[in-house]
């Protein structure tokens, strides 16, 4: 018990060490490459900087954002205004105002649209000699490829075409990815796209100009935290207006390529500055540590405090009675409720949120229901006899418990800790879809990416560490459990 | 002196104890003694306060058992059960010593003189209860019952589990300790032989009620009522076996 005090302690500390910028990103590539970047030019005013990898979709990274557990990320114009503001059609300067009130910074343009966009070949339009949408009305033979959602949609496909009076005599709808294969291989000639898909950059595209303003626009912005560093600020309005559509392309399809974020910013450090840069990237032990320890933390805060709960309110249970039925069925419902509702049933109560501090609850009630029921048992199922010559040797009710009741289920209450912290370094993977970190991180990242080489470096350390967690436990039971009431 | 005035019990509608008078004389060995169920067990968790009466009292040595003078009377009585009641998860000498420590007492304790008192070997103390034998652990069990030279030593069946020879010598051992420590012994057995051996007085009991005080032979020659002949005949077959 002592020792597991002492264990928590050291990584608090460790966790709590110095005051971090914390920039974070959602769940796709782009995202990752702009949180890089972020991160580098933060780090180069001199600051400590962590970047959160992959949090989730808009509402959480924004949640985390206006919460307080991140102080920055990249956002699009047309995404804060519609989703956040739910006020389609602001300008920028409107945006600025609006979350101005809310705390909530907005820098300028970094010089990019990222919205719907129409594509073909450079050389076929070149050929054509077609560079903008209304281009396309003198030639209705071109064959278009678009993908199945944006031809469904209502403001798609047809509302473009319409707007734009062009007829086009073959349209079939493709999946994305074998869309541009056909485009590249000349099987169509033109299909939709974001305007800074990686595939622009590989295939050698050309983006047609949207001249009558038909999409909406999403330019890319930095949000941040009004309490951040002005130095942090400055860093990041320094990006603003360096980036246009084609180069975040070729940074996507970059980053695509190695499946590295860093190698990407460093990229991006590359050309604007016309010298080599290099951008460093934690060492893949460097990473999996820093999860395991975020991982650590989470599993020793909520386990700690299922001890301090858990124990009293089993002891509490020992007793039949009303309440024993009430403490026992309360924390068995909880045990029921799937992981990701509990998660999601947290989250909109104020002090919760998208924070640690959510995660940390929903893992401490995950946690009680072993440490509760074992002890309840342990202490219940002490025979009669043993019970009663405790009472009669003169022993108040609180030496009882402490000098013979506990010490006798202490077995049964730490096979409950155990059960207790393997279920809770399993089931704190899923702290990472509130952007609590941990080594859910890559396992989630990896998941929405495709990428299973980043879902094994959490997957693998996760596994490691439910066993050793276990092992650890089997030594703890040998030091703590008497010699007189182990098995012979 | 232990004295019962009108005490009854029952546990929901069965009647354990009818209401008793009774007087356990000080320094004296008493045996309460009588088939399963007699009430006998009951008026020992009576005494230790296990269990509260439904009527009457009980003084101990001048002093009402109550709820608050319960935690008080407790430590100066020895109360050994059936299979000892040793904690399992303590060491022999952590046995002995728990509530000595607990009230900060230890230097009163002669835990040696209690060893060879109760023909203990010392050099068995720091074992654990299943480490030792069925008759060491109510030796164990003894010593802790008299470690703070209570005035009252409350024994249920203290024998009852361990094998005839093993008994005997107990038995022996038992009767020299009550004869060296004047202590007010109240023991519970079901062998009228034990009973006779080591108590001063008899108190045999039947269906709640007792039956007859007295000496085996005040027994054997004036029975109460039929059921003492009885009894006294059964335990004889057994014997005779």
């Amino acid at each position: 018990m002592r020792r597991l005090l002492v264990l928590a302690g050291v990584i608090l500390a460790c966790i709590a060490s110095a005051q971090t910028v914390v920039v974070g990103s959602k769940k796709f590539t782009e995202s990752y490459v702009l949180g890089e970047i972020a991160k580098k030019v933060i780090a180069d005013a001199g600051l400590l900087v962590d970047h959160k990898q992959g949090m989730g979709n808009t509402s959480i990274v924004w949640g985390a954002l206006s919460g307080g557990s991140i102080d920055a990320y990249a956002e699009y114009t047309g995404t804060l205004a519609e989703e956040i503001l739910k006020k389609p059609g602001l300008s920028l300067e409107e945006i600025r105002a609006q979350l101005d009130l809310q705390g909530i910074g907005v820098s300028g343009e970094l010089g990019f649209n990222n919205t719907y966009a129409l594509v073909m070949k450079r050389s076929r339009a070149a050929e054509l000699g077609i560079t903008k949408i209304s281009d396309l009305k003198n030639h209705p033979e071109l064959k278009a490829g678009p993908t199945h959602e944006f031809l469904d949609r209502a403001d798609g496909w047809k509302k473009v075409m319409a707007n734009y009076g062009i007829e086009l005599a073959d349209v079939k709808g493709i999946e994305h990815g074998l869309g541009y294969s056909g485009l590249n291989a000349g099987e169509i000639d033109i299909k939709d796209c974001y305007s800074t898909d990686a595939e622009i950059a590989k295939y050698d595209l050309t983006v047609l100009q949207d001249d009558r303003h038909f999409f909406p626009t999403y330019m890319a912005v930095w949000v941040y935290r009004k309490t951040l560093d002005p130095k942090a600020v400055k860093a990041l309005e320094s990006v603003v207006g360096t980036i246009d559509e084609g180069f975040m392309s070729r940074l996507n399809e970059r980053a695509d390529e190695t499946k590295d974020y860093s190698a990407a910013a460093a990229m991006y450090f590359s050309e604007v500055s016309g010298k080599q840069v290099k951008v460093e990237q934690e060492s893949l032990t460097q990473k999996i540590l820093g999860w395991t320890l975020e991982h650590l933390y989470l599993v020793g805060i909520s386990l700690l405090l299922a001890v301090l709960f858990g124990v009293p309110l089993g002891i509490i249970a020992s007793h039949p009675g009303r309440l024993s039925g009430f403490i026992l069925g309360g924390t068995g419902v909880i045990q029921t409720i799937p992981s990701l509702a509990l998660l999601a049933l947290l989250v909109p109560i104020p002090f919760f949120g998208i924070t640690e501090r959510t995660a940390i609850m929903a893992l401490f009630l995950y946690s009680l229901l072993p440490i509760v029921r074992n002890t309840a048992i342990g202490i219940s199922t002490i025979p009669q006899p043993l019970r009663e010559s405790a009472e009669a040797l003169g022993l108040e009710p609180g030496a009882c418990l402490r000098k013979v009741y506990l010490p006798l289920a202490m077995p049964t209450i730490l096979a409950g800790i155990k059960t207790s912290a393997v279920i809770c370094v399993g089931t704190a993977t899923l702290a990472a879809l509130i952007g609590a970190g941990g080594l859910g991180e890559p396992i989630i990242s990896g998941l929405s990416l495709n990428d299973n080489a980043t879902v094994l470096q959490g997957a693998i350390p996760a596994a490691v560490l439910a066993i050793v967690v276990q092992l650890l436990f089997d030594v703890l039971e040998r030091a703590v459990v008497p010699r007189g009431l182990r098995k012979h | 002196m232990i004295v019962f005035s009108g005490v009854s019990k029952r546990y929901g509608s069965s009647v354990a104890l009818h209401p008793v008078e009774l007087e356990f004389a000080a320094e004296k060995v008493t045996a309460l003694i009588g088939p399963s169920g007699c009430g006998k067990s009951t008026i020992l968790r009576l005494l230790v306060g296990l269990v509260e009466p439904d009527e009457g009292e009980i003084w101990v040595d001048g002093q009402r058992m109550s709820a608050e003078s319960k935690l008080g009377l407790r430590r100066n009585m020895g109360y050994v059960i059936q299979d000892g009641g040793l904690f399992p998860h303590l060491t022999s000498r952590q046995n002995v010593m728990l509530l000595p420590e607990h009230l900060n007492r230890q230097s009163e304790v002669d835990l040696k003189g209690l060893a060879a008192l109760t023909q203990f070997p010392e050099a068995a103390l720091d074992r654990f209860p299943l480490e030792l034998s069925g008759g060491q652990r109510q030796r164990v069990a003894l010593m802790r019952a008299l470690a703070l030279e209570p005035s009252t030593l409350l024994l249920d069946e203290p024998l009852g589990a361990l094998d005839p020879l093993i008994r005997a010598d107990l038995q022996r051992d038992l009767k020299e300790i009550f004869a060296r420590v004047k202590h007010t012994v109240v023991l519970v057995t079901h062998d009228m032989g034990e009973a006779a051996y080591l108590a001063d007085k008899i108190v045999l009991m039947r269906d709640g009620r007792v039956v007859q005080q007295g000496t085996l032979r005040e027994f054997q020659e004036q029975p109460a009522e039929p059921f003492v002949t009885e009894f006294l005949n059964a335990q004889r077959t057994v014997v005779a076996i």
